[in-house]
């Protein structure tokens, strides 16, 4: 069941499906709501009906109940006649409780059977049960008689004490009454409310729809659409196709967005893959599976002879004639092992017959799934490579022929240098006069043994001169030998004066040593001064202390004497009261007086004595003071001179050890002097030995074979013979310098020649000799 | 004979002398008891063996400077005109005996001096001593204070 309805879902357009689903749904919640309150309208009216029969019922049966109780038929016949003339189709029945209709508004219908007339099962039951049991059934029941609705109430008639005395009380229900109710304006009403009903239902349900539709199209699937055709157009190969503006945040606006910026992305790709395509300087073409060309550059088609158009779509061996094409293709080799085929070497004939050398790499395309899209090839002319090449090789051949040209010219050079190794300097090397860098070495290297010659024939000129300087050094030696020895003789002198001032200076030292133990005890003398003033000072207090306390008790005696001359004068004053019997009295008091007069002097005298003691003390004090201080200059003073002294003495030692060292300096410098001495004598006789080899280089520098320069040099030494025995007569009253010259003259040059160092050097030279 | 003999003191160096018959006692400096609202010359009172003695300064009523006591000042207890009071003096010197000849009256007496309460002036030995007449030392107006006191 559910797949016919999903391909059926799948096949419609959005637009149905959504039309579709909004009338299920508004139908689905709606249609009950409607039929509820049809159902409720129906069922309101019948129960105003049921109701309306009830109160009918209960007219009627009050109406009846009097005339039946007094047995008045006819009231209660006219009563039904009334019925049936004024209730427009309303039956009533009286029944007994046997069903037979005793009463009722249709005459016709009187003595039969109520049965006939209730056609509903429900209400024949009801009715049975009602004359049962005695009790109404509390509804009324619709029924149809000829197509007629009916309302049917029932209620049975209960046997009163007013109707005993026709029924007697032995039945409960004496019968019952029934009505029937035509309801068919009811229904008819009922009816026209539920059309109504339906029809606004309807009208407001496709109002709903309409207006959802156009909510959805306007909302969702007009911008769908648009996407969709883009889309569309995208998946079909266009990525130039314009951005959708919708600016919307909703789900639809971020796609259209999403979807703007992946054909950007798509756009840039491609423009990327294109870029790097087109960026290829090299020759660089691309082919489909089947090996025709579907791009192909500039340089490619240059190379091939055709225009970029015409190459394109033409099967790969038609546009380069390869020597590849038949067999080994990298292209083909490409596209069928899908590797990259790389440094294949070809050549390529354009349309004009010219043979390129080229090289080519190839790779395959392929897509996101691995398929195989083409392949491409990178080509590259090695046209000048090729040149290159064969330029090297001739390069190569000419440089063997050169070399060996060079090497003959450097075994000419080796084979005249050889000869210059023996003392030879009469061969040059041969110039070939093409300039090139072997010509100008052997243009140098003749140089060089030109100047070489030069310098030999300068060496030869020099060596006599240096022969005469030697002579002059022997003779300066000579009166350097005399001047050391008057060196010597006065060094000794100063030697002896030495040893006299080191005797003073221990002298000296010891007296310093004596003066300084004199200021040492000088320093423990004052020191023991300052004691000593110190205990006088400490004594000085004391008797301070003492005066005091004389003072203390003369002011005592002041007193007792003061206190006395009070006496003497209140005794006076008594015995002058006494007149004559006082008199010896005032004798006394007289003598006290003068008692205590000379004891008042006494202690003033005693008073400015002690005055005078205290203030001699505080003096004395002062004197002390200084003294103290005095005494500690002393100390101080001794301690530096004692200082003093015991500096000088250290600098009296150094002085002696300073002396001793001069002492010993000098007595080193007489050592030396003799040694020079000593150098003087070893210096004449290097000088001689010196004067021997300077003649000895003479005869050896005579050995070069110089060429015409030589003869020149022979004169030479010609010429330097000659003035020698003048300096022999010059130098003869020197002593010294005369056997050197001596043996320069008469000892002929070769036959010093027995020397190792002439030996060694020089035996190849000989032998051309 | 027929000389008199005077007790003799000096206030501020100068030398002073009181009749001995007018002198009943001479005491140590002590303690005076001062009273209040009395003339300034009257120092107090003394306690003399249980009788209470009015007691003034000379300096006061010379007019001199006055000086703080020390314990060698002196206060002389004279009778004046039947009254038993002291008198406060810088020192007491001697008990000397005037005679006649050397007793004598004069004009040339310091200016604060009244001629009312002097005897005279006694020369002895070079010196000159100021003999005073306790009786009149005293004014009458100056008695009444005294006795107030």
């Amino acid at each position: 069941m559910r797949n016919p309805i999903h391909e059926l879902l799948k096949n419609m357009k959005m637009r149905t499906k959504i039309l579709a689903a909004t009338i299920v749904a508004v139908s689905v919640f709606m249609g009950p709501s409607l039929y509820q309150s049809l159902v409720i309208h129906k069922k309101t009216a019948m129960n105003q009906a049921s109701e309306f029969s009830d109160h009918m019922l209960d007219n009627i049966y009050s109406a009846i109940r009097f005339p039946m109780s007094v047995g008045d038929e006819k009231t209660v016949k006219e009563q039904m006649k009334d019925v049936k003339e004024h209730m427009d189709g309303v039956q009533v029945y009286i029944l007994d409780f046997y069903h037979k209709i005793a009463y009722t508004s249709e005459k016709e219908r009187i003595g039969s059977s109520i049965e006939k007339y209730l056609q509903g099962s429900e209400s024949r039951k009801a009715l049975s049960e009602a004359l049962e049991t005695g009790k109404a059934p509390g509804i009324s029941f619709p029924e149809m008689e000829n197509k007629d609705p009916f309302l049917v109430t029932i209620k049975p008639i209960l046997n009163e004490s007013s109707c005993h005395h026709c029924h007697g009380s032995s039945r409960k229900v004496l019968g019952a009454m029934v009505i029937k109710q035509p309801v068919k304006k009811v229904f008819a009403a009922i009816n026209h409310t539920r059309n109504r009903l339906i029809i606004y239902f309807a009208a407001a349900l496709i109002g709903l729809v309409v207006f959802i539709n156009f909510f959805f199209s306007r909302l969702v699937s007009r911008r769908i659409q648009l996407l969709k055709e883009q889309t569309s157009l995208v998946a079909a190969g266009d990525v130039t196709v314009e951005a959708i503006d919708d600016d919307n945040r909703d789900s639809i606006g971020s796609l259209s967005r999403n979807f703007n910026q992946m054909v950007k992305g798509i756009r840039d790709r491609m423009e990327y893959a294109n870029s790097l395509k087109l960026g290829i300087i090299d020759p660089f073409l691309m082919v489909d599976p089947e090996m025709n060309v579907t791009f192909i550059n500039e340089n490619a088609a240059r190379m091939s002879g055709l225009s970029p158009d015409e190459a394109i779509g033409r099967p790969c061996h038609e546009v380069f004639h390869s020597s590849a094409c038949d067999k080994d293709c990298p292209i083909k080799k490409a596209l069928d092992t899908g590797e990259i085929a790389e440094g294949k070497r070809m050549t390529l004939t354009d349309r004009k017959g010219n043979e390129i050398p080229a090289m080519s790499i190839s790779s395959i395309l392929k897509d996101s799934s691995g398929k195989v899209l083409g392949a491409f090839a990178i080509i590259r002319d090695l046209t000048s490579e090729v040149k290159a090449e064969k330029s090297l090789q001739e390069a190569y051949l000419k440089e063997g022929k050169a070399k060996q040209e060079l090497e003959k010219k450097v075994e000419d050079l080796s084979r005249i240098l050889k000869q210059v190794a023996k003392g030879d300097f009469t061969m040059r090397g041969t110039l070939s006069g093409t300039e090139d860098a072997m010509d100008v070495m052997t243009k140098r290297i003749n140089e060089t043994l030109d100047s070489i010659v030069n310098l030999i024939v300068q060496v030869k000129n020099q060596i006599v001169p240096v022969i005469r300087g030697v002579a002059h050094i022997s003779e300066g030696n000579q009166s350097l030998s005399q001047r050391t020895q008057q060196q010597a003789s006065s060094m000794e002198e100063v030697s002896a004066t030495l040893e006299q001032l080191v005797l003073n200076t221990t002298e000296n030292l010891t007296n310093t040593r004596n003066a300084d133990s004199l200021s040492k005890d000088a320093v423990e003398v004052a020191q023991e001064g300052v004691e000593e003033v110190e205990k006088t000072s400490h004594a000085m207090v004391e008797m301070s202390t003492a005066s005091q306390k004389i003072v203390e008790m003369v002011e005592l005696i002041n007193e007792i004497t003061f206190q006395t001359n009070l006496l003497s004068i209140n005794a006076a004053v008594e015995a002058a009261r006494a007149g004559e019997q006082g008199r010896g009295f005032a004798v006394v008091a007289t003598e006290i007086r003068n008692l205590a007069k000379r004891s008042g002097a006494a202690s003033k005298d005693i008073q400015t004595l002690v005055r005078e003691i205290m203030s001699k003390v505080t003096a004395t004090g002062h004197w002390v003071d200084k003294l103290k201080g005095s005494f500690t200059k002393i100390v101080q003073t001794s301690k530096q001179v004692s200082d003093a002294l015991g500096e000088t003495s250290l600098g009296n030692e150094e002085s002696s050890k300073g002396i001793e060292q001069i002492s010993q300096g000098t007595q080193e410098m007489t050592a030396v002097n003799e040694k020079n001495a000593y150098f003087v004598e070893e210096i004449s006789q290097e000088t001689q030995k010196l004067m021997e080899k300077a003649r000895q280089l003479h005869h050896i520098s005579g050995v070069f074979i110089l060429g015409d320069k030589d003869e020149q040099k022979e004169e030479d030494l010609k010429i330097e013979k000659d003035p020698l025995p003048a300096r022999k007569n010059r130098r003869k009253s020197e002593a010294l310098s005369t056997p050197l010259h001596k043996d320069l003259l008469t000892k002929p040059p070769v036959d010093d020649l027995n020397e190792d160092l002439l030996e060694k050097e020089f035996e190849g030279g000989f032998e051309e000799f | 004979m027929a000389g008199t003999q005077y007790v003799v003191f000096s206030i501020n160096q100068q030398i002073f002398g009181i009749e001995i018959f007018k002198i009943k006692e001479v005491l140590s400096y002590r303690k005076i008891t001062s009273l209040p609202q009395v003339e300034k010359f009257v120092r107090g009172i003394i306690n003399l063996r249980g009788a209470v003695i009015p007691v003034f300064d000379l300096r006061e009523k010379f007019n001199l400077p006055a000086k703080e006591y020390t314990k060698f000042h002196v206060i002389i207890v004279v009778e004046i005109a039947g009254r038993i009071m002291g008198v406060i003096v810088d020192e007491i010197s001697d008990v000397l005996e005037i005679l006649p000849e050397e007793f004598q009256t004069t004009g040339n007496l310091p200016s604060n001096l009244r001629r009312e309460y002097l005897k005279g002036v006694g020369k002895k030995q070079d010196e000159m001593i100021i003999l005073l007449d306790i009786d009149r030392l005293l004014s009458p107006e100056e008695l009444e204070l005294v006795d107030a006191a």
